[in-house]
């Protein structure tokens, strides 16, 4: 049977997938259904979900078991933009780019794999963090793709207001990282001259998730193979085999690398590749190489271990001291957060008060690019559940409003001596203003003036009253992180009699 | 209003009228003889917000003497807060539903509603319910959440507050309407129609570290006055305002006062305010940088109040 239609299924999945991620990660309130469910079907986050949900993780398995690495075709965002990326340099190129078929990277790609694993499990979570795929697709669109989105959106928005069309708004970029945007653009240089040298390089050589679903498409039920009977040796499909995994003279595919793109298929012309069924056909590779390679890679990982563990203690010293950096809501603590986050900033994207932005050293090396709380930029809205909402990782647990109202992300802490109603003598009251639970409330000081003060006991942390504080250079009042939030178990008010007037009083 | 004061403010309005073509001075100029007749201030009690509206422009002799056929009308009601309307930290949206409808009805081309929120803009838009209302009267919702949508305008008569800048569609409409939600303020004391103006400004840190009365004082000293001021009411903030902490803070009161003299209304709902918390008119420094403005006047007990319970 002809099967050339697998691959436009596939690509045409695949652009959808791409579409529905890019736009989820521009647009602060697109967050379609669909996206939440492939962004917890991302692997890494499915991994750092295991505690809460295992159902993410046998799907992964599951799919994998079944097709392969299909995952990096049609799920693996970061994946989906190298394709993109070689369509385009397809139609620019004057020479048809040809792949030819090349050895595993072996000892590299186990190395990073098992190096990784083991940074993680020591606490070392940034190099998770650099490597997931999705959490550096995440990166490049939130802090490349985001600003120039919103540069277009604020061009059209200068047209159409002028002409008195309010439909498109202007948007300003608070959360823009400097770091995070240098962090991205490595990235994107990295993955781009690799395909555009040797296709899937870097998801075959660097990339740890597609190390470790190459190692489980050895099982896979439906395999890509090159049939005896029709094939003529041709190299047609190594031609354009963009994970150069096809070894045509041997007839040979190489299942780790495979991506089961299916282009192999659509260009055979004796339909000679197909997917089979290929359940208890023993693999053909050899067996003695693959040994060796994974003893190398062990070595190397045992080297990595002490090394990490060093990574550690190097990043001890550039946590900054002062205070703790301010854990979006629902974080819970700082080593659930520190463990889990893969800063994807699908957080920073998403929140409607642009408060959280990526850190670049604040949670330490380990921590790198992590997202925090910045109240110089903004402050946290009171009812807003969205960051721990939209977290694919689990490193924000979900919060209802109720949990919300209860949660002590960090501690206002008033500096009176340098308040506008102490230096001045005036009102001010800015803080207490946008005080959500009145933990800053104003209590009577003299001539009638009215001066801040602060009952920790039923602090949310919220930042509104450091944001809008006027006293400069340090705001008179500020909001400190602390390594557990906590649930404050604030008091109900009692419900009061109803006041009635009856008459205007004047 | 003082007749000394109507015919000064009547004659500067027609002088700027006649120096910048500006259809709005000719439009106070027109409303303001109007006014002449009917009482300085109004006050309706005991109907919902949209009846209660129609009472007070009824004794103000019609919303066509603030409302003139082919303008452009600006609403600012408060919309500071990412709260529901039972919560009432924001104007009522009821009410501005049916100010919106008025004004067409008086022809009016645009009517244009906005606020310079403390929470994400769009979420109070949204929340407050007055998006909603004020869609659903054909009303347009103006963004105020960047500094572009602000203008630079100079204020020779502030103390300190020199200048300022202003949303564009205060300094671009024809007219525009003040209607503030009373509630306690723990900074300013009470929160009515004067200190609505920060809403129309954008740095407001600036007021809070430079004298928040004088500055609110000197916010009102722009030139394009409100040509009305209708302060809802109907559910009042007692407490822990501006933001409020819940239902406990709210007085369901079904209340109304509209005037033209922004220093008489505010006073005016102090008063009414004092018959729940206790709040000396000392405190709330503004209203006496009001008077000394000669925005309006303290002395309410002066003026010609009409009184409706409905």
């Amino acid at each position: 049977m002809n099967q050339k239609y697998l691959r436009t299924i596939r690509a045409t999945l695949g652009v959808l997938v791409l579409v529905l991620f890019t736009a989820c990660f521009l647009m602060r309130d697109q967050n379609h259904p669909v996206f939440q469910t492939l962004a917890h079907l991302q692997a890494i986050p499915a991994l750092m979900m295991m505690g809460a949900s295992l159902l993410p993780i046998v799907v992964l398995l599951a799919l994998t078991l079944l097709l392969g690495r299909i995952y990096c075709s049609v799920l693996c965002p970061l994946g989906l933009l190298q394709d993109v990326f070689n369509r385009l340099a397809k139609m620019v190129r004057k020479k048809k780019k040809k792949f030819i078929y090349v050895k595993p990277n072996t000892i590299t790609r186990y190395s990073i794999l098992v190096t990784t694993v083991f940074a993680w499990i020591v606490g070392f979570n940034a190099a998770v963090s650099l490597l997931d795929p999705y959490g550096a697709f995440g990166r490049i669109a939130s802090n490349i793709m985001r600003p120039l989105y919103y540069g277009i959106n604020n061009m059209l928005a200068w047209v159409l207001n002028s002409f008195d069309i309010y439909s498109v708004y202007k948007i300003s970029v608070k959360t823009v990282s400097v770091s995070a945007a240098m962090v991205a653009s490595v990235t994107l240089l990295v993955v781009s001259v690799m395909l555009l040298l040797r296709g899937r390089l870097y998801c075959n050589s660097i990339c740890p998730v597609g190390t470790g679903l190459g190692l489980l498409s050895k099982l896979s039920l439906f395999r890509v193979k090159i049939g005896d009977g029709g094939c003529n040796s041709c190299g047609l499909c190594a031609m354009n085999c963009k994970s150069s995994c096809i070894d045509s003279k041997a007839k040979e595919i190489d299942q780790t690398r495979c991506v089961s793109c299916y282009s192999c298929l659509s260009v055979c012309n004796r339909n000679a590749v197909k997917l089979q069924w290929s359940y208890r056909k023993k693999s053909a590779a050899p067996v003695d190489e693959d040994k060796r390679n994974a003893m190398v890679a062990g070595v190397v990982a045992l080297a990595a271990l002490p090394a990490s563990a060093m990574a550690q203690v190097v990043a001890k010293p550039l946590y900054f001291s002062g205070d703790d950096p301010i854990m979006p809501p629902g974080a819970r603590s700082i080593k659930n957060f520190r463990n889990k986050c893969t800063a994807c900033h699908l957080c920073v994207s998403k929140c409607p008060s642009q408060v959280i932005k990526p850190s670049f050293l604040e949670y330490g090396l380990a921590g790198m690019l992590q997202p925090r709380m910045d109240y110089k930029i903004s402050f946290c809205t009171y009812d807003c559940t969205v960051c721990s909402t939209v977290c694919p990782n689990g490193a924000l647990g979900e919060l209802t409003k109720e949990d919300k109202h209860d949660l002590q992300i960090g501690k206002a802490h008033f500096d009176r001596e340098i308040c506008v109603v102490y230096t001045d003598e005036t009102d001010c009251g800015a803080c207490s203003e946008h005080c959500p639970t009145q933990a800053v409330h104003m209590v009577p000081y003299k001539n009638g003036l009215r001066i801040p003060e602060v009952n920790v006991n039923i602090c949310v942390g919220c930042g509104g009253c450091q944001y809008i504080c006027p006293v400069r250079p340090h705001t008179a009042i500020h909001v400190s992180g602390s390594s557990e939030q906590i649930a404050l178990h604030i008091q109900k008010d009692k419900p009061q009699e109803e006041v009635a007037v009856d008459d205007f009083g004047f | 209003m003082k007749r000394r004061d109507f015919l000064k403010n009547a004659a500067l309005a027609g002088v700027a009228s006649m120096l910048s073509f500006d259809s709005w001075g000719k439009a106070v100029a027109s409303g303001s003889v109007a006014v002449e007749q009917a009482p300085d201030l109004v006050a309706v009690m005991g109907g919902e917000p949209d009846e209660m509206l129609k009472k007070a422009l009824e004794a103000l002799g019609g919303i066509g003497n603030f409302v003139k056929k082919g303008q452009t009308i600006a609403i600012k009601p408060n919309i500071g807060w990412d709260k529901s309307p039972e919560l009432a930290a924001n104007t009522n949206p009821v009410l501005i539903g049916a100010l919106v409808k008025m004004c067409y009805n008086a022809g009016a081309k645009e009517v244009q509603v906005f606020d310079h929120t403390c929470n994400t803009w769009n979420s109070c838009y949204t929340n407050s319910g007055i998006e909603k209302a004020v869609k659903a009267a054909g009303g347009k919702m103006l963004p105020a959440h960047e500094e572009t949508y602000y203008k630079d305008v100079n204020l020779p008569q502030g103390i300190r507050l020199k200048s300022a800048k202003i949303h564009e569609a205060i300094i671009g409409c024809d007219a525009w309407i003040n209607v503030p939600v009373l509630k306690n303020h723990g900074g300013a004391k009470l929160t009515c129609a004067m200190k609505n103006y920060m809403g129309i400004v954008w740095d407001r840190r600036y007021f809070h570290s430079n004298d928040l009365a004088q500055c609110i004082a000197d916010s009102c000293t722009y030139s394009k006055k409100p040509a009305l001021n209708i302060v809802d009411a109907y559910r009042v903030m007692k407490t822990n305002g501006p933001q409020g902490k819940s239902l406990n803070d709210i007085a369901t009161l079904k209340t109304l006062i509209a005037s033209t003299d922004i220093v008489a209304v505010d006073t005016a709902a102090l008063k009414f305010f004092n018959q729940v918390v206790t709040l000396p008119m000392s405190e709330v420094g503004y209203l006496s940088g009001g008077q000394k403005h000669k925005l309006g006047t303290t002395d309410i007990d002066k003026l010609n109040i009409k009184r409706i319970k409905m």
